[in-house]
């Protein structure tokens, strides 16, 4: 009951005419932003986040989660066409979808995956209704220990589970939460590292950060490589997949949906992790696993099944405990905040609107995508024959008006800049932003709920054992870990013993 | 850059190919300066959490947290440090010249943008950009600036009513 009757709030929230504009052009800017080669989804929220902040909350939200999905949707096609990845959940896709596009087979390839995006994306958003408000409630009643863990375990696995150097990653993490000090402490009005600077007492603007480090910073670097990508002779074809493409697909599209949604919740699970997860099961259940990475097109169903299954999962985290799971979510979260809007679990008795419109918005999102996609596909790849240079020059310029408007400061845009010169280094030098932002984020959560519990403690660590559930967290994060080191050695052990 | 069957990264493959050459070392050089500016703001972290205070477990005091973040940060800046992939990957072929001037030019935008308002300043940008920088033609890059100029005026100024 209290399902339908928010179900019913949010589509009343979601289907006015505004937010049906705001979704649709969210949908729109998203795939088209999503499909241009180097800006992956956190780049794309990250230059859109200012085109929000003048906008109702709940409408704010609903363009950004279209502009989300969207871009996880449009990332597919440069994989596909170009074998350039997007961002690391595309790298999967161009396994066995640049392969297709090589055989002429590109239009059944973008179609198949846009269909199992689709339902993927049904599916993770029917389960996170049923699922969220009795989740919301459980996170009612964890206290700061949990909270503390839950954030700490995500910045933790985001490290781990990424594609690069965990040292690497790890360093990102800390530099995120300690720029996330920057600022007048919320509790003793103590100015940390403020270097002088009235501007930094409320903290580095989210915008200004998370701008230029994906945007900015990605320009710079396509300046400085002077690369360009030419779409050669890939031919679309036909865009209908035959009946064979479909039939050796439905299993692996419903098998992908239930490892993303389950992925996708998990703290630093969703994107890569889903997409290779699904790969990896599928290539197992397979009668013909010989073909994967030769243009298997239930491998490549199943990729993109899971990351769009795992991207609408990864809201539940957010809406319910508060917690973003992945970079990406964790700069929805700084649109929340800036929203005035604190996720969490009193999210959906406080906005019920921006609760409830939220997952219904996802409803309508999903259904454009598909509509949006199929049709269009032929619009959408034109978009990459648009010269570099002139990308460029649209990102800088939007990007720098786009800083300079959410808070009316010049000296946001000179925040950009700077990360924009310091995100162009750490890309150079192959350090990966996703932590950067996620523990920039997480900062605040972690610094306070930790106070707290030292606070409920008296400045003891038992509080973390002697609680049932924190108890719980920590031993699987110690059994997570325990495992990935295992198999990290056998890789290696494997890997030697193959040399 | 992913991960090879190994454990390894693509980085220490190139690492171990190109170790010897000049530009390699340069390369290495440089991705140490970096590692070692992070790692000389995380000290600067240490010291002014140090001076605002840490307080006790039982009350942590406005530099406590802080204080744990940059030992944290300082302790993989040096792990960082001491691995072979830590280099800055320079681009062969790269424009060193175009990123520089790219620099420049973000680094005016907010000065020009102060005298010259929200269309002229973005014009400006956007020819230096695609002219200069992207070595574009004239009309090409008069049209996409005025474009350029004239949409973002409209989105921000006149649709979202944003006070610039």
């Amino acid at each position: 009951m209290e399902v339908i009757n928010g179900l019913t709030e949010g589509f009343s929230t979601a289907l006015t005419p505004a937010n049906l504009l705001y979704v649709t052009l969210g949908v729109l800017i998203g795939t088209v932003v999503g499909l241009l080669p180097g800006l992956g989804s956190t780049a794309t929220i990250a230059l859109l986040l200012p085109l929000t902040y003048h906008l109702e909350p709940a409408s704010a939200i609903i363009m950004l989660a279209g502009i989300y999905y969207g871009g996880m949707y449009g990332g597919r096609i440069p994989s596909i066409l170009l074998r350039l990845p997007g961002d690391s959940s595309a790298v999967i896709t161009t396994l066995d979808g640049y392969p297709l596009a090589k055989q002429g087979r590109a239009g059944a390839a973008l179609t198949i995956t846009a269909i199992g995006s689709f339902v993927g994306g049904t599916i993770a958003i029917v389960l996170m209704t049923l699922l969220a408000p009795g989740l919301a409630r459980f996170a009612g009643r964890i206290g700061p220990p949990e909270i503390f863990l839950l954030a700490l375990i995500g910045l933790f696995l985001i490290a781990f589970m990424g594609s690069g150097s965990r040292w690497k990653a790890l360093l990102m993490g800390a530099f995120g939460l300690i720029l996330a000090t920057i600022g007048i402490d919320a509790v003793s009005a103590t100015p940390r590292v403020t270097f002088g600077f009235p501007e930094l007492d409320a903290g580095i603007n989210i915008v200004a950060l998370a701008v230029g480090l994906f945007g900015i910073g990605e320009v710079l670097n396509s300046m400085y490589e002077r690369h360009a990508v030419s779409l050669e002779n890939s031919r679309i074809g036909r865009l209908w997949p035959t009946r064979d493409d479909v039939r050796r697909s439905i299993g692996a599209i419903i098998r992908a949906s239930g490892i993303g949604f389950i992925i996708g919740v998990l703290p630093g699970g969703g994107g890569a992790v889903s997409s290779i997860v699904a790969y990896g099961a599928e290539k197992n259940f397979s009668k013909n696993p010989e073909k994967f990475g030769k243009g298997a097109i239930d491998g490549l169903a199943a990729t993109e099944t899971a990351d769009n299954a795992s991207s609408n999962a990864a809201f539940i985290p957010l809406l319910t405990l508060g917690i973003p799971p992945n970079p990406v979510i964790a700069l929805i979260f700084g649109a929340l905040l800036l929203q005035n809007i604190t996720p969490g679990p009193q999210l959906v008795n406080s906005h019920p609107e921006v609760f409830w419109g939220v997952i219904a918005s996802m409803y309508i999102g999903n259904l454009l995508l598909v509509l949006f996609n199929i049709p269009l596909i032929g619009v959408f790849v034109q978009l990459l024959r648009v010269r570099q240079t002139i990308l460029n020059a649209i990102i800088i310029v939007v990007a720098l008006i786009g800083v300079f408007s959410s808070q009316n400061r010049l000296f946001d845009v000179g925040v950009a800049v700077v990360f924009g010169i310091v995100g162009f280094v750490l890309k150079r030098m192959d350090f990966e932003l996703g932590p950067l932002i996620l523990g920039f984020i997480l900062g605040p959560i972690l610094e306070v709920q930790f106070r707290r519990a030292m606070l409920m403690s008296g400045g003891s660590f038992d509080l973390f054992l002697t609680r049932p559930f924190s108890l719980s967290l920590l031993i699987v994060f110690a059994g997570a870990g325990v495992a990935m080191w295992l198999f990290a050695k056998r890789s290696r052990a494997t890997a030697v013993i193959e040399r | 850059m992913s991960e090879t069957p190994d454990g390894s990264t693509t980085a220490d493959f190139e690492e171990h190919r190109t170790s010897s050459s000049p530009g390699s070392r340069r390369e290495r050089v440089t991705g140490l300066a970096a590692v070692a500016v992070i790692a000389a703001f995380f000290i600067f972290c240490i010291t002014e959490s140090v001076s605002a205070g840490v307080g006790r477990l039982s009350g942590p005091g406005s530099g406590f947290w802080p204080l744990v973040v940059a030992v944290a940060g300082l302790l993989c800046s040096i792990a960082v440090f001491l691995m072979p992939s830590a280099r800055f990957r320079s681009a062969g072929g790269g424009s060193l010249s175009s990123l520089l001037l790219g620099c420049l030019s973000l680094a005016a935008f907010p000065f020009v943008y102060y005298y010259l308002g929200l269309p002229l300043t973005s014009f400006i940008l956007s020819m230096i950009l695609l002219k200069v920088i992207g070595r574009e033609g004239w009309v090409l890059s008069g049209i996409v600036s005025a474009a350029l100029a004239g949409g973002t005026y409209w989105v921000f100024v006149v649709l979202l009513r944003v006070p610039m």
